[in-house]
Formats: C-alpha cells, sequence, structure tokens
C-alpha cells in the first residue's frame, strides 16, 4: 500500500508547477488604503490558498483503526498528503484547461447580459441550494467536451470565442506558480506596509537572498510539516494582461465553480486521489479550502449584499486574539446585528498593515491553524444551535398546540393572577410575558423587524430539508402563534397589581438572549439552572424517550407550558441569530469560499460606505449623490441602490445612468415603471446633464429617511477646473465655490419622507448610503491618504540593487526600485540584469568591472558555474539613474552554459 | 426491470427459505477493501441461510457501502445525524423479517453507519457517547448496531432512514423523535 502512495506522490514531484524564480520575479504592489480601496474592483493574479485537513484527518484516523492499520499515524499522513496533492493537481488543471481554451468561462456577475442562458438560468436556479442535478449535469457535459479532442461546446450553452480567457500568448506566462509558503516574510511586506522605504527594501533584499528558506516546492510533501492545514501561494503570472484585467472574475468564478464539482464527480480527481477517493468524493470540500487574494484585488468583483458583507467578516477569526476578544465580536452576542455593524462601526479600518497579525505566527502554518481552528470551532457552534433551534421549534410544535394556549397559561399563573404572593411563580409570569413582549412588541423591540424578515427568508429552508424539520416559515408562523396567545395573556391582567412595587425580579432568571439585549450582557443569565431545578421536580412536558435512560438535560426539549413558550421564543431568536451569519456558517453553495481577508475596504467601497475617488476632489459633491441615492431610493421603491462611481466633475443625466447599469432596478419591479415614476419627479432634467447635489438643508438628519420634492436648475458661475475646498464642506450650501463642477447643474431640495415610505425600502439597502454620506464627512476628513497611491517592487531587482551596491540599497535607488525598476551601482551591469531578465533568466551575480574590455562575468540563478559574455559599451541606452557609460549585450550571449 | 428481477429473487429466496427452515444467524460489520472501499460484510454461522439468499455463498457475503455527499464533514446535515441518533433517529420496536432486509440489501444503494464510523467528526475517537445512543436504538439493548439508509443514486444524497441492525434482529428504523410518552 505505501509503495503505491509512494509512486503516485513522486510522480507529483515531477509534475511540480513552482519556481522560486518566478516567485522573486514576481512584482509586489504596495498600496494606500485609496488605491487598495480602488483595487477591490480589479481581479487578483495571486491567491493565498488555505487547505484545512482536519476533517479528512479526522476521517483517515478512524479509517486506519477500522482497517487495523498497525501505524495509523504514517497511514493518516500518507492520506493527507494524497489529499493535498489531490487538490493542488486539481486546481492545475483546471488553470490549465482555462488558459489553453478548453475549459469556458463561467460569467462571475450574472446581473449582466450573458450569452450564457442556460447558465444564467441554472446559475440562478441553483444558488441557494447544495442539490442541482441540472447543473451537476451541464458541468459534466462542459468539462467532458474539455477533454475531447475537437471539443464542442456549443450544443451545451450558446458559447462563443469570447467565452474563452483567450490570454495574449506573448505576455503571460501559462504555468500556474504554486509555492509552498512556509513564513510571512518581507516577500509578503505588500500586506505590512504602504509606501516602501530604503529600509524596507533591504528586507526585501535579504529574504530574496533566502527565497528556499520561506517558500517550497508545493508538492514536495516532505516539507509541510504541519498535519492539521497547509498554505500555499498561487501567482498566475498574468499580471501584463489586458485580457485577464476584463475576464479574471470569470476565471476565478470558472475555477471555483468547477473545482467544486470535479473534486467531487472527474474522473481525474479519482485517479488523482486513488486509492482514497471514494472517501475524499465524501468530503464536503467546502469547509476546508480557502482561496484568499494575496492583497487588496479581489477574486470576486464585491458587491454591497448580505453575501459579501457576511463572508468578508471572516477576518476575525484571523486575529492573534480571537479567543481573548471573542465575546466583543458581534457573531457572539445572543441577538448579534450582524455584518453591516462592523462597517458603520469602523468605517476606516488600518489596511496593509498586518491586519490578519501574520507577524504574530512563527511559521504560516500556524496562522492558518489559528485561523482554522477559529473559524471551524465558530462554525461548529453556529450549526448546533441552528440544528437544535429548528429541532426544538419543530418537535414543541408538533407536541404543543397554541390554540388554548392563553386559557391554559391563565390557569397555570392562576394564583398569581388571583392575587397569590408566589414569587417563583410571579417571577415566572414576568419573564414570560417580558420576553414575548419585548421580542413582539412595537414600542419596545428593534427585534421585530428582524424577526419578520426572517419568515420570509427561504434560504436556509434548504438546510432544514436536511432536518427533521418544518421550514423556516413554518416554525415562524408558530412562534408567531406562541406569542400571540402569550402576549395576550400579558395584557389581560393589570400589570401594577400583578407585579406590585414590593416585587423586585431577579434578573438573572431572564434568558440569556433578553438579557444581552436589555442589559446589554451585564447580568449572568441563569435560567439554565432554574430550569434543571424545576427539572429535578416533574416529568419533562416533551423530552426524548432517551430522558428515561440518561436523566440528562439536554435530551429534554421543555418542561412544562412556560417553559415550552420560552424555549420557542429562544429557538426562533437562536435561528435569527446564526441567520443573519448565515453566509458564513450555513453556506450550502458549491463552489470554493473567496473572501476579501486582507483589504476591508472591499465591502466598504462597493457600499459606498468609502469612495477612493472623492476624498480631495470632490467631497461635497460625492455627499450629495449619497443624499440623491438615498433619496431616489426612498421615494421609488424599485431602485435597490445607485452604483455612482461617477468621476468629480463629471456631468451626466440620470437616464444616462439607468442606461450605464448604474442604478440597479429591484427585479421584482417592471424596469420601465420604475424609470417613469423617477422621471415624473425629477421632470425633464432626467435627460439633462446634471450633477446632484444638495441645496436646502442645512442640517440633515442622517437617521432620517429623505426624499427629494423639487429640481432646480442653475447656470455654472465659474466655468474652471473643480475644486472643492474639503476643510469647509460639511456646512452644506454655505458657499458657491463647490458648484463648480458642471455647465448646468440640476439640484434636488430634498425632504424627510414619511416611515411608510421608508418601509417600503428593502432593509437595510438606504441606511448604507445615509452612513457612508455622514460618516465621510465627519470622519473622513480627517484622512491623509486618500489620494490613490500604488508602487511595484520586484523582488529580485532589488536584491541584485543590493549587492551591486555592496550590501544597501542607498536612498538614491528608492525611487527606481518602487517604480519596479533596476538600479545598479554600474550601469553596464544594469543594462546586463535587464537583458537577462527580458528573456527570463536571473542571474545571482554580474560583474561588468571588466566592460571596458570587453566582457563581464555573471552566475546565471540555479547554477553552479559563471559564464564569461561579451559585451559592447553604449553611450545610448541609460536606463538606470548612473551617470556610467552603459553597455549591450551580444546575442551569443544568451547561450549560457549551466552546471546544477 | 431491476425491481422486478429482485422481487423475483426474493420470492425465491423466501421459498429456498421455507423448505430450508431459515435460521437468521449472522453478524454484520462496517468494513474497508484493501483499496479502501467501504463494504458492508455479513457473515453467517453454519445453520444459517442468509448469506445463501444474499450472495450464493453460505458463509459470508461482501456487499457495497455506498458514500455519500458531504458526509466528510460538520456541515448541518451531519450535525444533526450526528446529534439525532438515538433521539430523532431510533428504531420502532416491531421487528421486520430477514427477509425484507434482504430485499433492501440486494436491490437498494445503501449507507450503512455503525458507532465508531469514519464519518464521525463530532467525537472523539476513545468517546462512547455515540456509541451509548447507537445502542439505545436497539429495542434488545445490542452492544454495536448498524443503521441503514438508502441512498439516492446519482447524487448520493442519503434519503430514508431504513433498518438497524441489532445482532441478528433486524427493526425499521425511523426519523421520528421518539418521545418520553
Amino acid at each position: 500500500m505505501k509503495a503505491l502512495f509512494t509512486f503516485v506522490l513522486l510522480f507529483g514531484v515531477f509534475q511540480s508547477v513552482y519556481a522560486s524564480d518566478v516567485r522573486i520575479n514576481t512584482d509586489l504592489r504596495f498600496t494606500n488604503r485609496a488605491q487598495c480601496a480602488i483595487d477591490s474592483k480589479a481581479p487578483t493574479e495571486n491567491a493565498l490558498v488555505l487547505l484545512s485537513n482536519m476533517d479528512v484527518g479526522r476521517t483517515l484516523y478512524r479509517l486506519a483503526k477500522a482497517r487495523g492499520e498497525r501505524d495509523t499515524a504514517e497511514f493518516t499522513k500518507l492520506g493527507l498528503n494524497k489529499y493535498r496533492y489531490t487538490v493542488l493537481s486539481l486546481i492545475e488543471l483546471i488553470h490549465q484547461k482555462i488558459v489553453n481554451n478548453k475549459l469556458p468561462l463561467l460569467q462571475a456577475d450574472l446581473s449582466l447580459k450573458s450569452n450564457l442562458a442556460k447558465y444564467a438560468e441554472l446559475s440562478g436556479r441553483c444558488s441557494q441550494s447544495n442539490k442541482c442535478p441540472d447543473l451537476d449535469a451541464y458541468l459534466e457535459s462542459i468539462w467532458n467536451q474539455s477533454n475531447a479532442a475537437s471539443p464542442r461546446f456549443a450544443g451545451i450553452d450558446s458559447f462563443t470565442k469570447e467565452n474563452f480567457l483567450n490570454l495574449e500568448t506573448k505576455k503571460v506566462d501559462k504555468k500556474l506558480n504554486c509555492s509552498y509558503l512556509k513564513q510571512f516574510t518581507p516577500l509578503e511586506a505588500h500586506l505590512f506596509g504602504t509606501k516602501p522605504t530604503a529600509d524596507v527594501l533591504e528586507q526585501i533584499a535579504k529574504a530574496t537572498s533566502e527565497v528556499d528558506k520561506f517558500y517550497g516546492e508545493c508538492h514536495d510533501y516532505s516539507a509541510q510539516e504541519s498535519l492539521k492545514v497547509s498554505t500555499y501561494e498561487l501567482s498566475l503570472g498574468v499580471s501584463e494582461s489586458k485580457r485577464f484585467e476584463q475576464m479574471g472574475f470569470d476565471y476565478w468564478n470558472t475555477m471555483k465553480v468547477f473545482f467544486s464539482w470535479a473534486f467531487r464527480n472527474s474522473k481525474e480527481a479519482s485517479q488523482l486521489a486513488f486509492p482514497f477517493d471514494e472517501v475524499f468524493s465524501s468530503i464536503l470540500i467546502e469547509d476546508s479550502l480557502f482561496m484568499v487574494p494575496n492583497g487588496c484585488k479581489s477574486l470576486v468583483n464585491p458587491k454591497c449584499d448580505p453575501e459579501t458583507l457576511n463572508q468578508n467578516s471572516i477576518r476575525m477569526f484571523a486575529r492573534h486574539d480571537f479567543k481573548k476578544e471573542a465575546q466583543k465580536y458581534d457573531v457572539f452576542r445572543a441577538v448579534p446585528e450582524g455584518a453591516t455593524k462592523a462597517i458603520m462601526e469602523d468605517p476606516f479600518p488600518e489596511v496593509n498593515s498586518d491586519i490578519l497579525n501574520f507577524n504574530q505566527f512563527e511559521t504560516a502554518d500556524a496562522w492558518t491553524d489559528s485561523f482554522r481552528q477559529n473559524f471551524s470551532e465558530t462554525r461548529l457552534t453556529m450549526r448546533k444551535k441552528f440544528v437544535t433551534s429548528v429541532n426544538n421549534l419543530t418537535l414543541i410544535s408538533n407536541n404543543f398546540k397554541t390554540e388554548g394556549l392563553k386559557e391554559s397559561l391563565e390557569e397555570y399563573f392562576k394564583p398569581v393572577l388571583n392575587g397569590s404572593n408566589n414569587v417563583k411563580l410571579k417571577s415566572e409570569l414576568y419573564y414570560l410575558c417580558a420576553e414575548s413582549i419585548f421580542l413582539s412588541s412595537e414600542e419596545l423591540s428593534y427585534l421585530k423587524p428582524k424577526m419578520e424578515i426572517l419568515g420570509k427568508v427561504n434560504t436556509t429552508d434548504n438546510l432544514t430539508d436536511s432536518i427533521n424539520s418544518k421550514s423556516l416559515n413554518a416554525v415562524y408562523e408558530y412562534y408567531q402563534g406562541v406569542v400571540t396567545n402569550v402576549n395576550a395573556l400579558c395584557n389581560s391582567f393589570e400589570q401594577s397589581k400583578v407585579f406590585d412595587p414590593e416585587f423586585t425580579v431577579d434578573k438573572t432568571g431572564f434568558n440569556r438572549w433578553y438579557v444581552d439585549a436589555v442589559y446589554e450582557g451585564k447580568v449572568l443569565s441563569m435560567s439554565n439552572l432554574l430550569r434543571k431545578e424545576k427539572l429535578d421536580a416533574m416529568k419533562p412536558m416533551i423530552a426524548y424517550s432517551l430522558y428515561a435512560k440518561t436523566k440528562d438535560v439536554r435530551d429534554v426539549i421543555c418542561i412544562d407550558k412556560v417553559d415550552c413558550a420560552r424555549t420557542a421564543i429562544q429557538s426562533i431568536v437562536d435561528i435569527y441569530s446564526v441567520a443573519q451569519y448565515s453566509d458564513l456558517f450555513l453556506s450550502i453553495k458549491n463552489e470554493i469560499s473567496s473572501s476579501n481577508m486582507l483589504n476591508p475596504y472591499a465591502e466598504r467601497t462597493a457600499c459606498k460606505v468609502y469612495d477612493p475617488w472623492y476624498k480631495t476632489k470632490a467631497s461635497l459633491f460625492a455627499f450629495g449623490t449619497d443624499i440623491a441615492q438615498a433619496g431616489i431610493a426612498a421615494v421609488t421603491p424599485g431602485v435597490i441602490y445607485g452604483n455612482f462611481d461617477l468621476e468629480p466633475g463629471k456631468v451626466t443625466s440620470f437616464n444616462q445612468l439607468v442606461k450605464d447599469g448604474k442604478i440597479h432596478i429591484d427585479p421584482k419591479y417592471e424596469k420601465a415603471k420604475v424609470i417613469s415614476s423617477v422621471a415624473l419627479d425629477l421632470g425633464s432634467l432626467t435627460g439633462v446633464p446634471c450633477s446632484i447635489s444638495v441645496t436646502r438643508s442645512k442640517k440633515m438628519d442622517p437617521s432620517k429617511m429623505l426624499g427629494f420634492r423639487g429640481v432646480t436648475v442653475r447656470a455654472c458661475k465659474k466655468n474652471e477646473k473643480n475644486q472643492i475646498n474639503v476643510e469647509t464642506s460639511n456646512e452644506l450650501g454655505e458657499k458657491d465655490e463647490k458648484f463648480r463642477s458642471g455647465c448646468l447643474q440640476c439640484s434636488l431640495d430634498f425632504e424627510h419622507v414619511s416611515a411608510a415610505i421608508s418601509n417600503a425600502i428593502p432593509f437595510g439597502r438606504t441606511a448604507f448610503f445615509m452612513a457612508r454620506a455622514v460618516i465621510r464627512l465627519y470622519k473622513g476628513m480627517k484622512d491623509p491618504v486618500n489620494v490613490p497611491r500604488s508602487w511595484s517592487v520586484n523582488p529580485y531587482l532589488v536584491k541584485v540593487a543590493y549587492d551591486s551596491y555592496g550590501g544597501e540599497i542607498p536612498n538614491s535607488c528608492v525611487r527606481s526600485l518602487i517604480k519596479g525598476r533596476a538600479c545598479m551601482k554600474n550601469a553596464c551591469e544594469g543594462a546586463i540584469v535587464k537583458s537577462y531578465l527580458d528573456r527570463g533568466i536571473l542571474l545571482d551575480k554580474v560583474d561588468a568591472s571588466e566592460s571596458y574590455r570587453g566582457k563581464a562575468t555573471i552566475k546565471v540563478r540555479g547554477c553552479k558555474n559563471t559564464n564569461t559574455i561579451k559585451v559592447f559599451e553604449d553611450m545610448n541606452d541609460r536606463d538606470t539613474n548612473s551617470s556610467d557609460t552603459t553597455c549591450r549585450i551580444s546575442k551569443n550571449s544568451f547561450d549560457l552554459k549551466c552546471t546544477k | 426491470m431491476k425491481k422486478i428481477l429482485g422481487y423475483f429473487f426474493t420470492v425465491c429466496c423466501f421459498m429456498i427459505a421455507l423448505q430450508s427452515g431459515a435460521y437468521a444467524e449472522f453478524d454484520i460489520t462496517e468494513t474497508w477493501s484493501i483499496d479502501l472501499r467501504s463494504q458492508v460484510t455479513v457473515e453467517c454461522s453454519a445453520k444459517s441461510s442468509v448469506c445463501a439468499q444474499l450472495c450464493n455463498n453460505d458463509k459470508i457475503c461482501v456487499l457495497k457501502n455506498s458514500t455519500c455527499k458531504d458526509c466528510i464533514s460538520t456541515g448541518v446535515k451531519m450535525t444533526y445525524f450526528f446529534s439525532a441518533f438515538g433521539k430523532d433517529i431510533t428504531s420502532s420496536d416491531k421487528q421486520v423479517t430477514i427477509y425484507e432486509f434482504i430485499d433492501f440489501l440486494i436491490n437498494e444503494k445503501f449507507i450503512a453507519f455503525s458507532a465508531n464510523n469514519v464519518y464521525n467528526q463530532f467525537d472523539s475517537v476513545q468517546s462512547d457517547a455515540l456509541a451509548k445512543r447507537f445502542k439505545s436504538m436497539c429495542p434488545n439493548d445490542y452492544e454495536t448496531p448498524m443503521a441503514f439508509f438508502s441512498i439516492q443514486n446519482r447524487e448520493l444524497e442519503i434519503q430514508n432512514a431504513r433498518y438497524v441492525t441489532c445482532g441478528d434482529s433486524v427493526y425499521k428504523l425511523e426519523i421520528n423523535s421518539s418521545l418520553l410518552d
């Protein structure tokens, strides 16, 4: 058995795709905050692959035990290496199919026009389910064709040449470069800081000299010591490809979708995994594999939607102090506010400053393991909470009818309702009424609208299918039946009499969710203890048969009527709390996760909380646009949100915005009707070039919804370059200077609109724009790093510069090096380095001290020997910042000897 | 067609069994082949006719134990399954005939779970928590029961709870919470 595995894995080593040359010759892109935000809209060429081996590891260990293997550890290790090999090889295989135009691209953004009608239909239909045989069959047909000598995709969908990657062949390296990341070092400096200094460049040079210490071959499993996780870097080598810039998001979508399918279903995966193929095909691979952009760019074009926000909140699990700080995170609150909370509370977080705490861990795998452990443990807790709550509510609803509940509760509480001073019973009534009324009362509770949304959510119903349960909608209806009865009871007696001034409720008796929501967690809930006490005295009303043997409280659903009602309420709160982060914990999509872990501005830019372009040039203009978006959404329920990424000072028209897809229309409304209703408000100005601004309201309350009631037009006062004084712009309407941006300007008057109108808005959407506008004006102004800036550093060129200057980077070199250019002490050496680099040859040493004699000595990276080459002095080519005479290389100097 | 043949075969087995005086003494376990395929192995005593009926071999039958989609995970489905054995997933008190069970084994694609199965991501290897709940599924308190579920042929989704073997006795398996009376 071992011999078989060893053979296959050795075969893998020969197929190795890693080249450290490529790693040190890949530019590091440094960005400041604004540029990082802009970059989030571009597809990444570099990704980190985080692979957790825990699920498969546990299974392999159990399998070894079941088979009676003599060395279970060795068997497990062999299986894990096979697992890593299968995952990496399959990624490589899909990459090859895509770059060689054997596999068509599957469009990532289906809201855009697509010629792939079938894919669009299937993908839409299957987006909320992991059971989609039609999509599987579609992917299988494409995959099978991709293996054919003359693939025929036309019969599957309307594929055209445009649906393939068609990379510019000269500019790109079609190989997927994969390396095993041992440590986070200065070679990942772009994740640790913005503009590189001479010191940073020196660190990069030193790390480049020792690159093999920090990176390994992907398929060299002997170097991958952690059995729990592995951390890899992928580089597509397409940084100069315009086509990739255009199609990159489709590339990643295709990679993720096909990986999920092929890992389970393809014969190639079976062959790679053999003899573990049967075991591996049962793995929920999406739980174990994460692809993360290695920098600010994205794998998925970030959108302002719950899925993006949820998935990006995964960053918290990477923090080194996660466990210590866990209770601070919204996700652990009994009633979490959702992923939007982080954006609102921290609109301008740090970026590119080791935000994921890589530096706290000795090895990359130690970081990945910490992240994995934090995330998977939390995920399991949430899943257990979800399963238990749905199951509890199902069992309670099946066995405890709400008809006549009020009357039977009245009977139960009869003594205290009739004046008895039974404190225990009184407290029980108080807890029941408080929890029920708080959750359902309009005056008291901010939870009510959230709870009602839950009743309409059907995204998690696919999950309840796999539980022996009713749909979420059904359990929510049952819960409503419970609270209607309980509230009727609670409103039927005079509370001031029953809960007389002498009565003091012991707050510890409330359930945890209530304590958290009302007392902000400052009171410790002891309700479980009270339940146990109650259980000692009576037989539970609903419990598993198992309870008769175990007497374990975990086998009890609820103890009596009051407990059943409170458990139903508790369960709905628990379901809601998990549903708030459902994309993070309950995702059922069959595609690999790919959040923007390293760029918190991805979602902030998408949600318009942060706008990298507007800061110094047009803050006020942007503010006006935000309010306008909120206004449009408020009076026009059909408009989802405006995606106004206008350049400062650009004039445009509403019609053009709709035409360009800048304003998205809620699909459930007819586009024509929505447009005409907006046209009524804007009158004839919808077609007039117009920059939107606020004219009247000097002090607007950002918490109130706004609508616009009129339009005025004014001519430009000055037709000069747009220049807005951002320092004074938070007092709206004060200065005329800010209205210089167009030749014609329409101004919208805003007013607060009634709650009735705002209720028609899809939940949460307009709030983003309001928050964005206000947050930016009050906080964003102070930030000095909002002019987009980027720097490109080639580690190899830094290293040769460092060597050339005898082990230092002079300040005079920084400017060239951070533009990705060479900087050599000797100009001829610079020319030699550049000439070889253009042909993909990296040099360990170069010596042109005898160039005046027409020769130079070089040592090619990876070769033991040196080569003497012919050079010609050249006065014309001055590519470096040295004043020395530069040189050219004779053509035959590229035929080099290399002793390995 | 396969079903009709299967049914015919079962009826034949039944007739043979009647003539030979069927004696259902067998031991059923989850095993793994050398090339790591999951199997269910049925070993029959000398007096038993079960193996003969099942695979035409008097002593031993090796049947394919299916895999299932996403079963190696802590996903919602598996979280539910492993919390539900012995609680929501229990046996009915009613024993089924060995012929019904043989018919199932012959004609349907199935997955069998025992307490120490490879899919358990929730308890440590040393823990006997799941074993205790498995044991509670057997009305006869058999130590190592095995739960059988039918599997959807192509998508490998777990479909219906079918049987639980408690030694030689086979019971209907139900996903229908068994509650305290």
